[in-house]
């Protein structure tokens, strides 16, 4: 214990503390989409612990990743560009998971560029430690208020690349944990790497991220900042949800329109401070009649989806599911509306944080 | 701990307590029994070293294995709903008395444990009152800023259950955390699931493949838009639902 203390004082010593978190976290990002890199991660979720490769290059500017599950049902996923497909064997459930909420680009996207740490957060440069054979620098993540997750960071010191990850709890206790146990970074990045590797009976599914759609007329409702919470604030699910950000320039309205025009009919009454809708849409499923909107809420760290559909005839109570950090709380939507829907919400925050936004999911009311 | 706390703790590790154990076990709880999460978790771990498999038997709480096993004994007694529907996992496994515990996979859909954990936070707080889960979070937040990361511990397995895992026994057990009072919720599983409506208890397979179904959307779409990297990735492949 004393000699990990001093080794900390020497590196605290050392100028890369003061560097801000913010500062590394946009080094991060930035490593993250340009910096060509393969090798090995540990991936630690649910109480399981799983193996995968990764291989991640910019070839003539276009980013291409695969993903390998290395463990059990043999899984990838490869990225080119913004084109995301699945690679599954043939009997993976998988298949029909995709299929039950087909996906497909979002009506509307909205971009958030968000410079160093999102707003709600406070973060610190811990100091210095050591993944994967290589220096690395430890950045804490903390959120101002316990209705949302916070992160602990390994970043490469050299080239910023994230080495290690933990999603804290509330508690503080690890809910997942990403660490590479090889990292080869730079240099030639093999592009048969870069492909599918499973050969025979393979079934893919393609999801398309679609740009950033501009949006007009940009309307900015009055900013209301949350001021940090110390004390229990008792929030009035009708009160009016400040939908934007001061630092960014996103359209405050929320409501999404299909192809067809038709607006997307509901919003979350209630939401975390600092979270906004970062894409919303409507979805037709094709084994039933009717359609699924989805709403997704972001603060720039945490995401949220919110899904509603008509609820089947024999309207289930509140259920929650756990898988690691990812939460999804499933309830009847409690705002009176003519016919019964049923809501999800899912996403990597507290269960409360979750129940909370589900509770206050809501019909919009009138239009823009 | 007393020898026989011990063999009560034993026993419903194995799915073979009976009602003199349950009572044993919960008024060590209501108690304060020093210990008992550790012992638990120690029972767990070897359980799982014997099964030959650790590192794929999430770590149950002591909480959750008594609101089942209650929810069991409910159903011998009043011929209710049975708890298949409550907790789904990866493997069955058979008591000598004939019931299937299913043991906690990598997805688990239990609403008598959300009543579990929905016990004791109630989101509309008294008048300026500290109760209720706005008093909690304030708390947490309070206690957050200690965060000690040079000597803070490091990972402790958490079991894939809502909110009142994080706060039963096996978190008050773990070594090493901050001096923060910690929320607890009265281990009382008797009593939300008494109040549970038969219709609380199953979920039929269609709503739990279209939540999966949601949950891998989810991933998804941040895969494509956070700026994260590969995390969400991640949860994409290694997603393994039920079985």
């Amino acid at each position: 214990m004393v000699a990990v203390a001093l080794l900390l004082l020497s590196f605290l010593a050392n100028p890369v503390a003061a560097d801000d978190a913010g500062v590394w976290l946009n080094r991060m990002h930035t490593a993250l989409a340009e910096r060509s890199y393969h090798g090995e991660f540990s991936y630690f979720h649910g109480g399981e612990l799983a193996s995968l490769s990764i291989a991640h290059a910019v070839v003539d500017e276009v980013r291409h990743e695969r993903l390998l599950h290395l463990n059990g049902m043999p899984r990838e996923v490869v990225r080119t560009g913004d084109k995301v497909t699945w690679v599954l064997h043939r009997g993976d459930r998988l298949i029909d998971l995709e299929q039950s909420v087909p996906a497909g680009p979002f009506a509307q996207s909205y971009g958030r560029v968000l410079d160093g740490l999102p707003q709600g957060y406070r973060a610190t440069v811990v100091g210095e430690d050591r993944v994967a054979g290589r220096r690395a620098v430890q950045l804490d993540i903390e959120p101002e208020v316990a209705d949302r997750y916070g992160y602990r960071l390994w970043l490469d010191h050299e080239t910023a690349l994230l080495l290690r990850s933990e999603l804290l709890d509330t508690a503080g206790q690890a809910l997942e944990i990403f660490q590479f146990v090889r990292i080869e970074i730079g240099g030639q990045v093999d592009l048969a790497m870069l492909e599918a590797s499973m050969g025979e009976h393979l079934v893919k599914h393609d999801l398309v991220k679609r740009d950033p759609v501009k949006r007009d007329p940009v309307r900015r409702d009055p900013v209301k900042r949350d001021p940090v919470r110390r004390d229990p604030v008792r929030r009035d699910p009708s009160e009016q949800v400040p939908l934007l950000l001061a630092d960014t320039t996103i359209a405050s309205t929320a409501s999404g329109r299909r192809e067809d025009g038709e607006d997307v009919a509901w919003e979350a009454g209630w939401l975390p401070a600092g979270f906004a809708m970062s894409s919303a849409d409507i979805r037709r499923v094709p084994s039933r009649s009717d359609s699924v909107e989805n709403l997704v809420y972001s603060d720039g760290m945490a995401t949220f989806s919110v899904f509603l559909e008509r609820a089947p005839a024999h309207l289930s109570p509140l259920h929650v599911a756990r898988h690691g950090a990812t939460v999804a709380v499933m309830r009847p939507v409690t705002a009176a509306t003519p016919e019964p829907w049923l809501v999800t919400v899912v996403g990597e925050v507290p269960v409360e944080t979750a129940e909370r936004v589900a509770r206050n999911v809501r019909p919009r009311a009138g239009g823009d | 701990m007393s020898e026989r706390l011990r063999e009560s703790l034993s026993a419903l590790m194995d799915d073979e307590a009976d009602d003199l154990e349950l009572g044993r076990i919960l008024r060590a709880m209501d108690s304060g029994e020093a210990d008992l999460g550790a012992t638990w978790s120690r029972y767990q771990l070897v359980s799982a070293v014997l099964k030959g498999s650790p590192s794929s038997v999430g770590l149950r709480p002591l909480a959750l294995d008594l609101a089942v096993a209650d929810a069991e004994s409910m159903d011998e007694a009043d011929g209710g709903v049975g708890i298949e529907g409550l907790v789904s996992g990866a493997s069955g496994k058979t008591s000598e008395r004939g019931r299937t515990r299913r043991a906690l996979g990598s997805f688990a859909v239990a609403a008598s444990i959300t009543a579990v954990a929905v016990v004791g936070w109630q989101w509309q707080t008294s008048a300026g009152g500290a109760e209720g889960a706005e008093g909690e979070a304030a708390q947490m937040a309070a206690g957050a800023s200690t965060l000690a990361p040079a000597t803070a511990p490091r990972v402790s397995v958490l079991s894939t259950l809502a909110a009142a895992d994080q706060r039963g026994l096996l978190q008050a057990s773990v070594p090493g955390r901050s001096g923060r009072e910690l929320a607890r919720i009265p281990p009382s599983p008797l009593s939300p699931l008494a109040h549970a409506a038969p219709t609380t208890a199953a979920i039929d397979a269609g709503m739990r493949q279209q939540v999966e179904a949601y949950i891998i959307r989810h991933a998804e779409h941040n895969a494509l838009h956070s700026r994260s990297g590969m995390m969400p990735f991640a949860r994409m492949a290694a997603f393994d639902g039920a079985q």
